[in-house]
């Protein structure tokens, strides 16, 4: 509905707005005030509730006619939208009894704007109007937005328990978090680089980190929220579990123009051109993804990487971005006009890196594969260096991955470079032409490990963390008790043999009183397995082994009895009553010991089983099994073999735990 | 709007505390569960005024557990559309501003802004403030807001707000 200017005085002017564009008006609201000679005349209302939309170029002291449109009230399109409720006019939208995402009517709002509030979506059109201010405020202030990535790349976080020497470590924090305890060390230099980079460029946090956990890293770095502000966007408001580059057109909907991001991986930008790579910043040693799942409890002192304090990192990409910031500012002055991207620029400036330089692979790209598809050769093409086949005299630099290949000797007698992969991992990771007597290829020289931008090669196989040395430990010792345990089955004459069938197994037990404790634990766990042992009183009698001699536990005193009753109750008061599962991986822990016969039981089964899956395995594998299997079997058994045994294991215990279950019952 | 009423809660106590000190423990843990919580029915309880009676625990079989009815006096918070309120900025930013009003968080959209204040992204906190600078609203500052709309979950209410009203916006400081 249009509104139109009545009066029919002349010289009237238009005063002050008294509702804003965009706003929904209730009905006989006021819109805009009316001037005569420059006192207040009169006020236009609207005849109809709605959302007011003023005329173009209506402004105070324009000149009003008679007739004139001033503005139109028409129906709200809900174009910010919070929680399904229209924050412009207030309207529910969410079906009645409906749940979060029902709606009963059509909204405009599909882009969610505000990082930490992804309920707050607002329409196309307003994003844009934003973005557009966002982008023109840029401008003025001369700056570029940055992406910083956490983990990795500005910071390195364990969740494993440590002792934190305060002295020593002073940028170490520790802290709580979903119960647990995290301790998070900065990069060298993190903070001068944040508070130079934030002259230059509007920084947001982009992480796979959870919300707390972004927002409290957020807060260690940047307490004043200076730096950062409320632009944290962390996995909970990330659209893709895949991919961070989803949100950046909900975030800047005039386009990334302006975005630069660094983050130690590129998978996770889609290898996108506004990405600096950073080389993956390792303070704890074996912790790579602390999501992955973990086992050891023990408090350790910290362990450090040893380069951890030679990172210079930070400083080589502090001086990047800065060359990046003032060249597209030195661009951006010279052709206005020009929708500048700050992408061109970086592309730019990584070509100069490497400009001038020829390069010949040798040894480095496998036989068969195609040259133009390696990682090498993709990394030096974006650095700007060019790569031909042969050895040619346009030839500067050969990289070699071992001395004596005919092309290196042909470099050396054309005079040319002849340097490690390392050269290239160290100039794409500086930014700089490296040095290359540093980096010359001689007969010394180790093959090379490592890849661009990784951290030691080593570390990678660490990041996998699928099977942790403790966990290893745990399947051995679950297999070895499994196998000693068939073996009893199947061999009944075994001096360990106690008597399953005697419920309590007394007698055998005074029998072999002299025994050690350890041995005794190792009994009972028997038979708990055995199933036969059934009755809580051995399993409170088996916690406290340690703390009775064995013959006067036996006696069963009642008093005694009481006592456990009342330890045993309180252990219901918070957790279920113990699992089988939980109570052979507490005797575990008590400290049993491997039974006598250990090796006869697993030489046994790797005669049987052993040798059957060796020929699925790849012939590396297999090699390495060949060279082992002379001198100790059982150490060099295959992993999936343990895993598959301790699963069947497990099975057994947990199915025989639930008959006993229901037999209880 | 603030409302006296009368409510049920169960209590349920472990055996362990049955001993001379009963009543006093059902009543810390009445206040415990109680205090702060919100259901979308009463909205949010701010305070147990008066234990009215407890009654006799009913044992859990094969728990231990009892559970004791209790019925208390409370004063509930429960924001109604329409209502004007008082409450402090949480955070400011280019599509609104967000405002704790006690236990309640209301978002006031940029439509609901007064059309002379903008926002100033550069300030040193994020601000929406008059070209003058007059009035200037920013974090933890104080702000009159009338609810437009609120959202009523089962154990959460959230509420948006406007500006755009006479006497609504910046509290003038004390």
């Amino acid at each position: 509905m249009e509104i139109k200017f009545e009066s029919n005085e002349s010289e009237c002017t238009a005063g002050i707005k008294k509702a804003s564009e965009g706003s929904f008006v209730m009905k006989d609201a006021v819109l805009l005030e009316f001037k005569v000679n420059g006192s207040v005349a009169g006020r236009i209302k609207t005849p109809s509730e709605g959302v007011v939309t003023f005329t173009k170029g209506l402004k105070i002291g324009s000149l009003l006619k008679q007739g004139q449109v001033i503005a139109t009230v028409s129906e709200c399109t809900h174009a910010i939208v919070i929680k399904d409720m229209c924050a412009t006019c207030g309207k529910d939208l969410r079906e009645k009894g409906g749940r979060a995402g029902q709606r009963k009517e059509q909204s405009t709002a599909n882009v969610s704007m505000i990082h930490h509030v992804p309920e707050l979506i607002v329409s196309d059109s307003l994003a844009q109007e934003l973005g557009s201010a966002d982008e023109n405020n840029l401008i003025t202030n001369r700056k570029l937005v940055l992406l910083v990535d956490l983990d990795q790349t500005i910071i390195h976080t364990s969740d494993k328990p440590m002792t934190v020497d305060a002295e020593n470590h002073k940028d170490l924090t520790k802290y709580n978090l979903h119960s647990r305890v995290y301790t998070t060390k900065l990069r060298p230099h993190t903070t001068e680089f944040l508070n130079k980079m934030s002259t230059m460029y509007e920084m947001h946090i982009v992480t796979y980190g959870q919300r707390q956990y972004a927002h409290k890293i957020a807060k260690i770095l940047d307490p004043d929220a200076r730096l950062f502000g409320q632009r944290i966007l962390s996995r909970d408001e990330l659209f893709s579990a895949q991919h961070k580059t989803r949100n950046l057109k909900a975030l800047f909907p005039c386009g990334d123009n302006f975005v630069v991001i660094i983050d130690d991986r590129a998978d996770v930008w889609m290898y996108s051109d506004a990405l600096i790579q950073i080389k993956p910043y390792r303070f704890f040693k074996e912790v790579g993804d602390i999501n992955a799942p973990k086992n050891s409890k023990e408090q350790m002192p910290v362990q450090i990487e040893d380069d951890a304090h030679e990172d210079r990192v930070l400083e080589e990409i502090e001086r990047v971005l800065t060359n990046i910031h003032d060249k597209y500012y030195e661009k951006y002055d010279l052709k206005e006009t020009d929708k500048l991207d700050v992408k061109d620029v970086i592309k730019e400036e990584r070509k100069k890196v490497l400009d001038g330089c020829v390069i010949v692979f040798s040894g480095i790209v496998p036989t068969g594969e195609k040259l133009e598809r390696t990682d090498i050769y993709r990394l030096c093409d974006q650095f700007g260096a060019k790569i031909l086949p042969e050895v040619t005299d346009e030839v500067t630099h050969v990289v070699g991955a071992r001395y004596g290949t005919q092309k290196i000797h042909q470099a050396l007698r054309l005079g040319k470079f002849v340097v490690t992969v390392q050269w290239v991992y160290a100039c794409v990771e500086k930014w700089i032409k490296a040095d290359e007597k540093l980096f010359e290829l001689t007969k010394e020289s180790t093959p090379p490990i490592g890849r661009p931008l990784g951290s030691k090669y080593v570390n990678d196989l660490a990041n996998m963390d699928t099977i942790g040395k403790a966990a290893l430990a745990d399947m051995n010792n679950e297999v070895d008790e499994a196998l000693s345990d068939e073996d009893e089955d199947e061999g009944d004459d075994d001096d360990e043999d106690d008597g399953r069938g005697d419920p309590d197994g007394f007698d055998n037990n005074e029998e072999r009183g002299n025994e050690v404790d350890k041995e005794i634990n190792d009994d009972f766990e028997e038979e708990i397995i055995s199933q036969d042992a059934g009755e809580k009183n051995e399993e409170k009698e088996k916690q406290n082994n340690d703390s009775f001699p064995r013959g006067q536990k036996r006696k069963h005193c009642p008093e005694m009895e009481d006592e456990e009753e009342k330890s045993d109750s309180e252990d219901e008061d918070d957790e279920t009553p113990m699992s089988y599962k939980a109570l052979l991986s507490r005797s575990r822990k008590e400290g049993r010991i491997v039974p006598e016969n250990y090796e006869d039981a697993v030489f046994d089964v790797d005669d049987d089983k052993g040798h059957i899956p060796s020929t699925s395995m790849n012939d590396e594998e297999d090699e390495e099994r060949e060279d082992n299997e002379d001198e100790d079997v059982p150490e060099s058994d295959d992993d999936d073999e343990f895993e598959d045994m301790a699963a069947l294991i497990e099975r057994q215990i947990s199915e025989t735990a639930d008959e006993r279950d229901n037999e209880m019952e | 709007m603030f409302f006296h009423l009368s409510l049920d809660h169960e209590v349920c106590l472990h055996p362990k505390y049955f001993g001379p000190n009963l009543n006093e423990t059902i009543k810390m843990k009445l206040f415990n569960e109680v205090e702060g919580t919100c259901t979308g029915k009463y909205g949010f309880v701010i305070a147990v005024t008066t234990i009215d009676t407890i009654g006799h625990g009913l044992i859990q079989p094969g728990r231990g557990f009892v559970i004791y009815p209790v019925r208390y006096k409370a004063i509930v918070f429960r924001p109604f559309k329409g209502q004007v309120v008082d409450g402090v900025v949480s955070q400011v930013n280019k599509v609104g501003i967000f405002c704790d009003i006690g236990p309640l968080s209301c978002f006031i959209s940029r439509h609901c802004i007064p059309p002379d204040m903008e926002f100033d992204p550069n300030s040193e906190k994020p601000c929406y403030k008059t070209n003058d600078e007059a009035t200037v609203i920013r974090n933890d500052d104080e702000i009159r807001v009338k609810l437009i709309g609120t959202r009523v979950d089962a154990n959460d209410i959230f509420a948006i707000g406007t500006l755009m009203d006479d006497f609504l916006g910046l509290c003038p400081a004390e």
